[in-house]
């Protein structure tokens, strides 16, 4: 059904009833979906994991059903001579040259273009990616942010009308993110390409969107404006974590009647209602109200590692964690983060230093998909209490059924790993580790491709599993409403360690790390207030006694008595 | 993948193709063990010279002498040809080991050692040669070379980028290797049954993300244009139409002749043995043949 016929004067690519379904599945994955793209325009696709929408994004490209593989019913009508480029989550698994230049050329040979025009367009697209200077590297010394936008330059340089982008953001830092998100900017000024993103940071890739499109179950629940208040409402009954804006007008009634919906329209709000000088220093609830400290967990004293390759590491590093502790490690990609988790939880041998644990260390990784080995959830969370404690098979999986069942899994223990969804085999990598009842719990990158739900089930399992954390992140937000310390990485040494709300409120510190300030702090300070550590907190300052200290994302989603 | 100041970067890569084409058809024709073993050798000094990172190489030798340890030692356990001599020979007359070995007992003959010898030496000349092509070739001159070969374009270019991807399985097994480790299990305390059944199943995180890794891949460059029979496709055409230096020239056209000779002469010695064919004024030839082919 793939049909090349004019859709409409203004449509690039429009669904007619798409249905899809995988072989073997009588039940469509997707649909009947409608949904038309013109040119110029800048979709926000959005939706819970396992919704449906890169299943989505691969019929709108084309890219299914591919040969033999799968069912599309329904149309799916193209403009003449359409182009679409297509650019995934993670950029390692898309790019096949060992040259930058190569890579690029890589669709325009494929095209049959001569070599002048080839010459031409990757010069154009390198430039418009801002990797011009990049063009005899090797990809694989490029940095996240810059694989990434190699990736787009790739798509770009077939000069598509459409560039569809599968979570273009969701494995990089604060700083690869907005080069990419600039890129993507200048390519709609420059080039007038439309777009179409899914993603998760809803903050980010909602700024520029024309249009928001929710998806959920394989089906389209919302096609709007991203203000409209009907999006907004949508997408936080989905369980969708909202721009931080949107949040807090939500929860401040006369902000949200007023029209709130942006950070111009909640500043003109501010002013009118006089609250812009208060400054209230004394009444700030988020002043470090550190929680008392145990016994220390951990202590890591003059650590050095190098990897024998790269060279880089960590540099002669002191870290310790008292018991009961939350901390957030942030840092650009390559800080040494993981390689830090890697020393504490025992995996990398320090090559001067020590490092002394007062009891279990449990570690996660990033790709939680490395760590599922077993055929069941049932014997993977077994796995740990069997080899580590020599548990007998009985005592084992008994031990298997309660953490599941903490972490949400308690109905999937006889299903396949590998089948669960992407929120659901994270938390059964951490499962496997709390079941080994570690007293201090490590997690790389937790909040990788996780919408708000899954995360603050997440949160919510880990707090009452584990009261000592150490978690890597690039999310601010949630180190800022989370953690009790934050400590900032760079280069393989620690530039800052205190508590968050003094750590992240230090902008210098923070560009210097390559890292974004906290979207609350950023309002705090744009609306002259002081600092405040949480969005209920602000929406408190700002109309105290009636904000609607309901949904968002808080440290109270964690019992307090369990912390 | 490459570095310019290896020594093996000077030759063209069609020319390195070639070189290794001919060296797998030596590995087929050559059967005495010293010949083999100054082919192995050579192929083992182009390893060394091909640039690659020290740990990838060491891990190659590593690899290439477990392996001609392995073929050596079954064939001289399990040698079934005559005539064989014993080097070493054990016969239990009673119990366990009497009733495992029966009355033939466990020997180690010299003619299997040589002839499995012989089969490694065979392994190291190809994977060798192989092995120092890819360490010192780029993805896309690889590719041009194997185009310019009329290799079918789908073919070459899976070729080329499952070398790109095979360090990220690599890195993907150890960490699969790392979350056993991490979650307890260790293969010396575990019964050998055990350790097997964990072994097994780190296969399947790895496959799993190979067969994601897959699919991203061919969504990827489906949608850069790319048709596996589609024969204007690829970065082959501007590096195959590139004319190779005179050095390459004359180490293929060297390597080309070298061959047509081994080639000739085994058929010569093939024709004599065999009653075909004898002429007095080949004897030399025979000897040499015999002695040294």
């Amino acid at each position: 059904m793939n049909a090349n016929l004019a859709a409409t004067a203004q449509n690039l690519v429009r669904l007619a009833g798409a249905e899809f379904a995988y072989p073997g599945h009588a039940d469509p994955v997707l649909g009947p979906v409608d949904l038309a793209i013109g040119e110029g325009d800048s979709l926000a696709v959005v939706g819970p994991t396992g919704g449906g929408k890169s299943t989505l994004l691969k019929v709108l490209a084309g890219l299914l059903p591919a040969s033999r593989l799968g069912r599309l019913t329904g149309e799916r009508l193209t403009m003449p001579g359409f182009r679409c480029g297509v650019v995934f989550q993670c950029p390692d698994d898309q790019i096949v040259s060992s040259r930058v230049w190569d890579e690029v050329a890589f669709g325009l040979r494929n095209a049959g273009l001569g070599e002048d025009a080839i010459r031409r367009r990757v010069s154009r697209s390198l430039e418009l990616t801002g990797l011009g200077h990049l063009a005899e590297a090797d990809p694989e010394t490029l940095s996240g942010g810059q694989k990434q936008r190699l990736v787009i330059a790739s798509a770009v340089a077939l000069e598509p009308h459409l560039l569809v982008l599968d979570e273009p953001l969701a494995q990089l830092d604060p700083r690869g993110a907005a080069e990419v998100l600039a890129a993507l900017a200048h390519l709609r000024a420059g080039r007038g390409t439309a777009l179409c993103v899914a993603e998760h940071r809803l903050g980010e890739c909602l700024a520029d969107a024309t249009r928001v499109v929710a998806v959920s179950e394989g089906m389209l629940r919302l096609d709007a404006h991203p203000a409209a208040p009907d999006a907004v409402n949508a997408l936080s009954e989905m369980g969708l974590r909202m721009p931080v804006i949107v949040e807090l007008a939500r929860r401040v009634p006369s902000a949200w009647l007023a029209g709130v919906r942006d950070e111009a329209g909640l500043k003109a709000w501010a002013e009118q209602q006089r609250l812009a000088g208060s400054r209230r220093p004394d009444t700030c609830r988020s002043k470090p109200a550190l929680r008392p400290k145990g016994p220390e967990a951990l202590r890591a004293e003059g650590v050095t590692f190098r990897y024998a390759r790269r060279g880089f590491g960590i540099e002669n590093l002191d870290f310790s964690v008292a018991r009961g502790e939350r901390v957030a490690l942030l840092g650009a990609n390559g800080s040494g983060k993981s390689t830090l988790l890697g020393i504490l939880a025992g995996l990398h041998r320090p090559a001067s230093g020590a490092v002394r644990r007062a009891g279990r260390c449990g570690l996660t990784f990033q790709n939680p998909d490395a760590m599922l080995l077993a055929s069941t959830a049932l014997e993977e969370a077994a796995f740990g209490p069997r080899h580590a404690h020599r548990r007998s098979r009985h005592e084992a999986e008994a031990r298997a059924r309660e953490t599941l069942a903490a972490v949400g899994l308690g109905s999937r223990m006889h299903e396949a790993p590998l089948a669960l969804s992407r929120g659901q085999r994270l938390r059964l990598a951490v499962a496997s580790v709390l079941s080994m009842q570690p007293d201090l719990l490590l997690l790389d990158e937790p909040t990788t491709g996780q919408d708000r739900r899954q995360l603050e089930s997440l949160l919510t399992a880990l707090g009452l599993a584990c009261p000592t954390i150490v978690f890597s992140t690039h999310d601010v937000d949630l180190a800022l409403e989370w953690a009790d310390r934050a400590v900032v990485m760079a280069g393989g040494r620690i530039l800052a360690d205190g508590p968050p709300l003094q750590v992240l409120n230090d902008g210098p510190l923070l560009e210097r790390a390559g890292l974004r300030s906290p979207a609350v702090l950023r309002l705090c300070a744009q609306l002259g207030l002081d600092p405040c550590g949480s969005l209920a907190e602000l929406a408190e300052r700002l109309e105290p006694g009636k904000a609607d200290d309901t949904g968002g994302f808080s440290p109270r989603t964690v019992p307090e008595g369990r912390r | 993948m490459n570095s310019p100041a290896a020594a093996t970067a000077v030759l063209d890569p069609r020319t390195k193709l070639l070189l290794l084409g001919l060296a797998g058809l030596w590995a087929v024709l050559l059967e005495r063990p010293a010949a083999l073993g100054l082919c192995a050798g050579l192929a083992v000094v182009a390893l060394v010279l091909s640039g690659g990172r020290p740990g990838h190489i060491l891990s190659a030798f590593a690899g290439l002498a477990l392996a001609v340890w392995g073929f050596a030692l079954t064939q001289a356990v399990f040698y079934q040809q005559a005539p064989r001599t014993p080097w070493v020979a054990w016969y239990p007359e009673t119990g366990f080991w009497y009733r495992l070995l029966g009355e033939e007992g466990l020997a180690i003959y010299r003619e299997g050692f040589g002839y499995g010898m012989t089969q490694g030496l065979r392994l190291v000349l190809a994977l060798g040669s192989g092995l120092a092509v890819a360490f010192s070739t780029d993805a896309s001159s690889l590719l041009a070379a194997l185009r310019y070969y009329r290799v079918p374009f789908g073919i070459a270019f899976m070729a080329v980028t499952s070398l790109r991807f095979l360090p990220l399985l690599g890195r993907e097994a150890a960490m699969a290797w790392q979350a056993a480790r991490l979650r307890g299990f260790s293969p010396w305390r575990c019964a050998p049954w055990t350790s097997g059944a964990v072994a097994y199943s780190l296969l399947r995180p790895v496959l799993a993300s190979c067969v994601r890794r897959a699919s991203v891949i061919a969504a990827s460059v489906t949608s850069r244009g790319f048709a596996p029979d589609d024969a204007t496709s690829g970065a082959a055409a501007a590096a195959s139409r590139a004319s190779a230096r005179t050095f390459s020239r004359l180490t293929a056209f060297a390597a080309l002749l070298a061959t047509a000779a081994l080639l000739a002469s085994k058929l010569l010695y093939a024709a004599y043995v065999h009653e075909v064919l004898y002429r007095s004024e080949l004897r030399p030839l025979y000897e040499f043949a015999r002695r040294w082919l």
